[in-house]
Formats: structure tokens, sequence, C-alpha cells
């Protein structure tokens, strides 16, 4: 077992990073999959290959799309990742080891991909760039072959030659992160005038092949040298990028020249500086806010309305899409109007968020339009989301959406021209079948749950345009329009309640009789309750059909309050639950919404 | 050998049966009207089991045949250039064949009516995703009309994701140039003819920037609309957007005094003036001016353009004192919008659509034509879809336009091209061709306010990012 281990044990931690990546991504961060999936839609096709091979790092970025596709299915996502880390490893020590690097050294081959999975915890960062640095690996592996093969200048000039404008094409900028080792590999292998000159030759030729392909192509110098598809950002180069790349480069030639020893000191630093790279280092670069978000995006995709709740209970959402997101999952279990209160709230906007030009988070509030009718909304929304994405992808999920508003709208050939796209993807090709069938049959498209129920539920007798201060109106709108719009009442009654606007809450709440409610629900008998002890004495003179519980909950409030409206008790439970701790204490809500401003239009 | 095996994989059409029907292709180029100098118009059948498909063109005693695996039809430009050059003047018969489940079938035969009058050589559209308010990828685009060369004239990737709009031709051949660079920075790229300039077209007495624009005849000025444009989203499926000005007035430009020229007629605070034009001798503007008196976005159906117009002065760079009206908009209903006078001076193109000031969003818009001599209007039914059709430009020998149509499927404007023959009768408008007819049919991006040109553009897209990048706007005054 020992000879088992001493032979193996380099293999066995290599597959232990692999492993650990997987895990890391198949299980606490596989809503990330999810998020990289669905802002890039892989297409087969001769177009779409030609499309990315015509610009330098295309190939890897077809590789990488190509493999980002099975994110869609987070356990394969998250093995495709660890293989490309446990690949990106091994080839960094193969490289180092050719170079000379002792055995002593192999823990510290970890650390390049250890920064790269830092790097990655920026949501921006785009599998092409872990594809391209694999393939410089590769390259400089071939030219030390090449080297180890050949005398003098001729061959490895050759391989330079033709590597140096293929490596830029296929895999884009990390060709630097290959001519850099390239350059360090020579500068330590032969101090040589002459070698120095060649050298310096090589990474000449490299920067003028960058330059050169410049005068052909529609892209600022900076984003050739930089990567055209390694951050989802094009105007943008991380300096961790560039750390990543330079590292990469030299990180060979260092190990290289460490001196052979052999000390448990060593041994010891080698994996205090590999686990602290490795756990510390990576929790601290993976944004909790920004991937609770991502998780919550996640949830709404798979309608884990359940998770969701539970999540906000665990720890409280606090930004307007979390917090429109808890309340979406609230009403899909119709429970919105019971439990708004058990929640943190921000007023309005934990319903329907302010429009902003980015790609995440209309996202969910597109989903909260569609599933109260407003379908056209709805499709804005996802609209605008894909039109945000910074590199100009599409998104497979939110172009069904769009296909989905598109079908309910009756707009037969623009859902036929995004299906058609559909067809060529992976995941979505059979969604696409089915739609484009169903495009041919009427009847069938009102029979789908989804689609007839939205029909019946979407504006069709009187058109007005939206504005996100009257809310309330287009819910009214939509709700008189079809009163088993269930979801329409709830966030109706939400939106008044969230705005503090008890008339209008009183205009609205007997709405609800026309609705299939067992119950008053909880925060409107707890508005009811309040509302008609401010004129009576009697408690049981209440008119409305309200439970004792809520009842008492409320007249005691009202007692706390009344004695002392700073009393510490209002914030414990279940008081803070209480709908008038939100009209009496909270400051949310007191502000008015801005209104969507307009800016450049096309 | 070679002739064998490739005789060998090319079908051949035997025991066609007749059917009763046009065929089903994409685009539609059914009993059209062509100009000489078009490029081959290639088309596809939609049935998804054709698998092998067949023209014959004959006119008198020519003929062609074509027969390709597949559902495309792709014309050899070289072959296409011969057929048309030797049956200009005449109607070439188009017979098609499908094969579908190793059934040839032969379908009604249709016409193209190639004209001797040739239609400007090129055209200029901008490529932008129809959406709401965020845009992403916009780029302007030259294509050449008599075959399928293209050139970029500007890319917003290279210049910050900026807004880019507008690109407008001028002159007797289209020599003349603008469109806008919008966002900080920006300006109105202007080229006439000698180098390109980055310019301001705003002085402290306009209360917006400049947006609809054409040039006078003579490159020495340019009229156009100042407009603060507001966006608004309806809730029913058959509508999508509505755009309407919060506030409009008009102003020339003198490009050679960099001074911007107004005048209280076409700045009145009481009115939304737009779309302005000059007529083709240059002595008049012609214009779309609507009361304020309707709140807004709420009313927005109340919004009611009239078609207007006003005396220049060329020499003294003055506007004229008086305002006619030609479209009485409280009179006869509607609203008109994007008025373009006739190279000839004859005629004025224009669109009529129920309401309000962005008809490529208001599916009953319809191209009309103003009869300057005799007063007359009329409805261009036979070039008119039911969809939007809208955003035309004139060919210089008035007997085209081009527009933008989304009556393929209400919602991707594409680029369509009409004849109108001497006694002023329009015909059926044919799509821009292209070389893979199937490209348009994937195509998710919107050809937004083409514009016809007898000439290329001396400029492409890395001129215009170093323009953009290097030169600061010169300022008007």
């Amino acid at each position: 077992m020992k000879k088992l281990i001493s032979k193996y044990w380099t293999w066995a931690l290599s597959l232990l990073l692999g492993v650990s990546v997987y895990l890391f991504w198949a299980y606490p961060y596989k809503s990330v999959l999810s998020y990289q999936e669905q802002y890039q839609l892989f297409l087969f096709g001769e177009d779409y290959f030609l499309e990315r091979i015509s610009l330098p790092g295309g190939l890897a970025d077809y590789i990488a799309e190509f493999l980002t596709q099975f994110y869609y299915i987070p356990v394969f996502g998250a093995a495709i990742l660890g293989v490309v880390f446990f690949c990106l490893q091994r080839l960094t020590w193969v490289v180092s080891r050719r170079c000379g690097a002792d055995i002593q050294w192999f823990r510290l081959s970890f650390v390049p991909a250890l920064i790269l999975w830092m790097y990655m915890g920026d949501e921006n960062v785009l599998l092409c760039f872990a594809i391209s640095l694999l393939a410089a690996l590769e390259f400089m592996l071939h030219y030390i072959i090449v080297c180890d093969h050949t005398k003098g200048y001729a061959a490895k000039a050759l391989y330079i030659l033709l590597c140096v404008p293929l490596v830029y094409w296929l895999f884009g900028a990390n060709v630097l992160t290959f001519i850099g080792f390239v350059a360090f590999y020579e500068l330590k292998r032969e101090k040589s005038l002459s070698n120095l000159s060649l050298t310096s030759q090589f990474v000449l030729y490299t920067l003028l092949t960058i330059l050169v392909s410049s005068y052909y192509l529609q892209y600022p110098l900076f984003r050739l040298y930089g990567g055209i598809n390694y951050y989802r950002y094009p105007a943008y180069i991380p300096f961790l990028q560039i750390t990543t790349m330079v590292l990469f480069a030299v990180f060979p030639i260092l190990t290289s020249v460490l001196p052979k020893m052999k000390m448990r000191i060593l041994e010891i630093t080698e994996i205090a500086i590999i686990a602290v790279l490795g756990f510390y280092g990576v929790k601290a670069s993976f944004n909790p806010q920004k991937y609770d978000l991502i998780e919550y995006d996640y949830l709404v995709r798979g309608e884990q309305w359940n998770k969701i709740i539970i999540k906000a209970k665990q720890k409280p959402a606090d930004t307007p899409m979390s917090v429109s997101i808890v309340n979406l999952a609230l009403s899909q279990r119709e429970e919105l109007a019971d439990r708004l209160f058990e929640f943190y709230q921000n007023g309005a906007e934990g319903l329907f968020p302010s429009f902003t030009r980015d790609m995440v988070s209309p996202v969910p509030t597109s989903e909260i339009f569609y599933r109260l009718g407003m379908i056209n909304d709805a499709e804005r929304y996802a609209f605008e989301a894909q039109e945000a994405i910074p590199n100009y992808r599409k998104s497979g999920r939110l172009t069904k959406r769009i296909i989905d508003c598109e079908i309910i709208n009756g707009n037969y050939g623009v859902a036929r021209k995004h299906l058609k796209r559909l067809q060529k993807s992976m995941y979505y090709d059979t969604w696409a079948e089915n739609r484009l069938v169903m495009l041919k049959d009427e009847k069938a498209i009102n029979a789908d749950p989804v689609y007839g129920k939205l029909r019946a539920f979407r504006e069709k007798k009187q058109d007005f345009l939206f504005s996100d201060q009257e809310m309330d109106q287009m819910l009214g709108l939509l709700l008189t329009g079809n009163m088993e719009n269930k979801m329409a009442y709830e966030y109706l009654i939400s939106y008044e309640l969230l705005q503090k606007d008890l008339d209008r809450f009183m205009e609205y709440y007997p709405l609800g009789q026309y609705i299939s409610y067992n119950h008053i629900p909880k925060a409107i008998q707890e508005i009811l309750i309040g509302n008609w002890m401010k004129t009576h004495s009697n408690p049981s003179s209440i008119p409305y059909s309200v439970d004792s519980s809520t009842l008492n909950t409320t007249l005691n409030f009202m007692s706390l309050y009344t004695k002392n409206p700073n009393s510490p008790d209002l914030n414990l439970v279940p008081y803070v639950n209480n709908a008038w701790h939100y009209m009496l204490i909270s400051n949310s809500g007191m502000e008015k919404k801005e209104k969507e401003k307009m800016k450049d239009i096309y | 050998m070679t002739l064998l095996l490739l005789a060998a994989c090319t079908p051949s059409v035997y025991d066609a049966q007749q059917k009763d029907t046009l065929p089903q292709i994409y685009p539609d180029y059914t009993d059209i009207t062509v100009p000489c100098n078009i490029a081959p118009l290639n088309f596809m059948f939609t049935d998804e089991n054709v698998d092998a498909v067949s023209l014959v063109l004959t006119c008198e005693n020519d003929s062609y045949t074509l027969t390709k695996r597949g559902k495309k039809l792709v014309i050899p430009i070289k072959d296409w250039k011969e057929w048309t050059k030797r049956n200009k003047g005449k109607s070439t018969k188009v017979q098609t064949f499908a094969r579908i489940n190793d059934t040839w079938m032969k379908y009604q035969s249709f016409t193209w009516d190639i004209v001797s009058d040739e239609i400007d050589a090129y055209i200029t559209y901008r490529l932008i995703e129809p959406g709401f308010e965020v845009w992403n990828a916009l780029q302007i685009e030259e294509r050449c009309i008599e075959n399928f060369n293209s050139k970029i004239l500007a890319d917003n990737s290279m210049m910050e994701k900026r807004c880019m709009n507008c690109h407008i031709h001028g002159g007797d051949k289209g020599q003349f140039s603008f469109f806008y660079l919008r966002g900080k920075g920006g300006g109105t790229i202007l080229n006439r003819g000698k180098d390109l300039r980055k310019v301001t077209l705003k002085n402290d007495q306009m209360n917006g920037s400049t947006v609809y624009g054409d040039f006078h005849p003579s490159g020495k000025f340019g009229v156009y609309s100042t407009n603060v444009i507001m966006p608004a989203f309806h809730s029913m499926d058959s509508k999508r957007l509505e755009v309407y000005d919060s506030n409009s007035d008009l102003c020339i430009a003198d490009f050679e005094n960099n001074r911007m020229i107004l005048s209280p007629l076409t700045t009145d605070s009481t009115k939304f003036e737009t779309f302005p034009t000059f007529s083709a001798d240059g002595k008049k503007i012609y214009f779309c001016s609507s009361e304020i008196s309707t709140p807004l976005p709420t009313k927005v159906e109340n919004l009611h353009y009239s078609l207007c117009s006003i005396d220049f002065d060329e020499e003294k760079g003055e506007w004229g004192t008086q305002v006619d009206t030609l479209y009485n908009a409280r009179v006869n209903g509607g609203s008109a919008n994007f008025p373009k006078a006739s190279p000839d001076g004859k005629y004025i193109l224009f669109t009529l659509s129920d309401y309000g000031t962005f008809p490529i969003w208001h599916k009953e818009a319809d191209l009309y034509l103003l009869n300057l001599q005799t007063g007359t209007m009329k409805n261009l039914t036979e070039t008119n879809s039911n969809r939007s059709d809208t955003y035309h430009s004139w060919s210089g020998n008035s007997r085209w336009f081009a527009f933008a149509s989304k009556r393929e499927d209400g919602q991707y404007g594409r680029v369509y091209f009409a004849y109108l023959d001497k006694e002023g009768k329009s015909h059926k408008a044919f799509v821009l061709p292209q070389k893979d007819p199937e490209k348009d049919f994937l195509n998710l991006k919107s050809y937004n306010i083409p514009d016809l040109s007898a000439t290329s553009m001396p400029y492409d897209a890395k001129m215009i990012e170093k323009i953009n990048r290097e030169r600061q706007a010169e300022i008007f005054n």
C-alpha cells in the first residue's frame, strides 16, 4: 500500500483537486453553473462555428461554449470543471517537471490552478480563458519537446513561426502566456547573446502578429492583447486575469530553479500555502452577496418556491431582487397575502423592482410579470436582459421566455424565428420541436395549462401604457379582466399595503370575495382588525371573519404600541410579523417609487 | 468524367405533378417588378419536406434553367446579370418545381418584370435588434444592391457601445451623408465629400439634440428636428412599443459657417415639429407638426401630425415667414410622418398611421404619395402591407423607393423596394435579395431606416472609430 501511495500520490492529489472542484460546483455553487449557462446559447451548425472561429480565440470560445451548455445539468458542468482543473494542474506540473522541477515542489504546482479558481469567483470570467490556458500549456510542453529533441535554432524558430499565429487565432491572447513561458525558458536555458536575441525576436514576432491582426479586425488593440472572449465585459481586462496569465507563464521556470531539498518544514509550508489558497482564498473570492442573488435566480428558474422561502427564513432577503423573489415564491404557494409580513419588505420595490439595464435583475422580474399575465412586460424584461448581455451572446432561458410570450400573444412568425434557432441547441431542441408543432394547432396552445391560463389572464380589452408608478391600476385592470387571477389580487393588495396606502387597500380588498379563498388572508385580517378598532372599542363587534390568534396578536400589538411606540417587544415575534408593524414602525415604503427614467433611445 | 459525376449529383425534373397554387417560397418574390441592376433574386421553399428544387426562367425565346438539391434556389450572379441584361424591359416568366417525397411538383408560374429604370446601387441601414430601450450590438451597414457586397460603416462595439443612428444621404448621387454617435464625446459625423467632420449640431437656444434630418441639395445646409424622445410600452398583444416626443422643434445647420438657424415658426412651444426634409430644389422644407393639446403619454392616441411646409432662402440662409399645411390631420385624421420629397420634385412620399410619431411600431402605418402638381394623395395599396411600412427613401431617378417593412412577422423590419412607374402607380414591393435566402429568415436584427445612395461611402468603421476617438466635435453657434 505504501508503495502504491508513494508511486501514485501525485495523481491522487491531482484527482483530489478535480474532485474538490467538482464538489464545489456540484453542490454549494451549482447555481453559478446555471447562471453561466443562461447567458450563452451554443448552437450546432456551420454558421455558428464560422462566426466564432472568425475571431482570435475563436476555437477556445467555441469549445468553451460547447462545454458550458452542459452546465444546464449541474453535475455535468461540475464534472467538466473538475476535469479542466485536473488537466490544468497536471499539465502545469508536467511542464514544470520537463523544465527540471524537483518532485519536492509538486504541491506548488496546484498554485496556478488555485489562482484561476479564485479568479473564477468573478462570475464574468468565461470558461474560454481556462480552455485557452490549457492550450497554452500544451504548446509550452511541445516547445520543450522540440527543444529537447533538436539541435540549433531552426526547429524551435520554425515551431514558433508556425505556432504563434495558430495559437493566437485559435486560442487568443493566451499566446502571450505561451510566448512568455518560451522567453523565460530560453533565458534559463542559455544566456548567450544570440539566444537572447532570438528570444527577443520570438516575443516581438508574437506582439507583431497581434498588432497586424488589428488592421483586419474591428477590435481595439487592448482587447486583442487581453483576449476578446475571456471576460464577459469586453471593455475590461481584469488585473487577476493578467496575474493568472503571468503565473502560468513563469511558474514552471520558477519551480525549476528551486533547489532540490527534502525538508519536512518545506512540505508543511507547501501544504499550508495550498490549504490557505484552496480554502480561504477561494472562499474569499466568491462574493456571498452576489452569489446569494444568483442562487435566488437559480431557484426561480427551477420553480423551487419552498427552497426560496426556507432560504429567506435562514437569512432575510434584503435587496429589491431577492425580496421580489421571496414574494413571488409566496404568491406561487398562494401565501402572499397571508405571510407577506413574515419577511423583510422594502416597499413596492419588493414586488416590482425598478427596471435596470443589466442582464440579471430583469430576469426574475420578467418571471413575475409572466406569471401575473402581464405578457408584454414579461417579454420586455426578458428581451432587455438578453440585450444587456455584455458580450452580445444570446440566452436559451430568455429566448424560451420570449417565445412563450410571442406564442401567448399569437405572434407565431416571431416565435417560429426564435424556435428555428433553438432547434440547433442541445438542451432546448426538444422543447423547440414541441412548440413548433404546437404553432400549427391553436387548440393545443389554448389547451396548454400555462399558455391557456395566461391567455385568459392577459389584457385583451383595454390597451394601456405601462407605468411603474401606477402598478395598482394595472393590476386592477388585469384582475377585473379575469377574476380568477388570484396572483393579480394578491399583488394588488400587497402593493397597496407595501405602499402604506390604506385608502386604496380598503377600496380593493373586497375584490377578494371573488377569489377562491377559504379564509381572509392573515395580512388583510390584521389591517381590517386594526382599522376597525380605530373607531370601535369592542373587538367582538368586528364584522369580518377573523381567526382568534390573529385577533389577539393584533389587539396586543395595538395595545403595546399605544402604550409605547418604541417598545422593544414590538420588534419580537409575533408582533414584528404583524401588518401594523410594517405600517407604523418600519421605514420601508415611505419613499414613492422613482419613475423609470428615460435615457438615450435609438 | 467530372461532368458525368456532376450530372449524377444534380437532380432532374421528371413527371412533375401540376399544382394549382403558387409555390410557398421565402422571400415572396412572386409577381414583382424589379430593376435591371438588382442582385439575383435568390429564394427558398418553406416546406420542410422539399429536397430538390428547380427554376425555369423564360422570356420570349430565351430561357434559363437551374436545378439544385435542397430547398434553396441560389442563382449564380453571372448568369443573373446576363439574364437581366438580355431581358430588361420585358417580363420574365418564372416556373418553379420542388421535389417532395420523390415526387416533383410543378407550381403556378409567376412573373418578374425587369424594368430598365435602375435603382441606386447602395443602401445603408442600421442593424439593431427590435427591442425596447436597451440596445446592445449596433452596426450601420452599407450594402450594394447590385450584388451581395457589404461593408460596415460604423460599429458600436468599437466605440464604447454608444448608440448610433440615422445614416442619411444627400446630394444628387448621395455623396453627402451624416449620422449620429450618441453619448458623451459623441457628435454628428458629417460627410460632405471632403474630410469627415465630427460636429455638435446644437446651440444654447435649442432644447434638445438633433434627430431626424436631411441635406439641402447644395450640401451647405442641413435641416433637423430636435426631439426629446420618450418610450412607452403597450399592454395588449397587438401593440408593443410607443415612442413619442415630449418636445420637438426644427433647426437648420449651416455647415460652412458652423451656425444653427432657428425660426419662431418652427420652434413654437405650442406645437411639436418634426421629420423635416428639403424639397428637390431646396426652396422648401416639408415637415410634420402637431398641436400640443393632449396629456402624454396617457392620451398619445390623440396626437395627430399634419404635413406642412415652409420656404427656405438658400442665399440668405433664412427660414420663410409662413407655414402652409399640405395634409391636415385634424380634418382628415391619422398622423403624417416622415415626408420625403422625390428628386424630380413631383411627389412627397410619407407615412400615415393612426396617431403618434413612431410609425415603425404601428402596424397600420402605410405609405402615401402626395402629388405636388395636382395636390392629390393616394394610399400605395399595391405596395403596402397589413404591417408597418415606413422609413422610406427615394432612388435618384424617382422611379424607385426603398422602405422598411415589418410585413414578414410584425416585428423584424426588412428592406423593401417598390417601383413607381411614369403614371405614378406603385408596384408590389420585394425584399432586398440575400446571397443565402435563409439569412433574413433567421436573422434577429431589424434593418432600420434604409437609405438609398448612388455611390458608396468613402469611409468604414475603422475610420469612424478613429474619428470618434481622436476628434473633438466642432461647436456650432
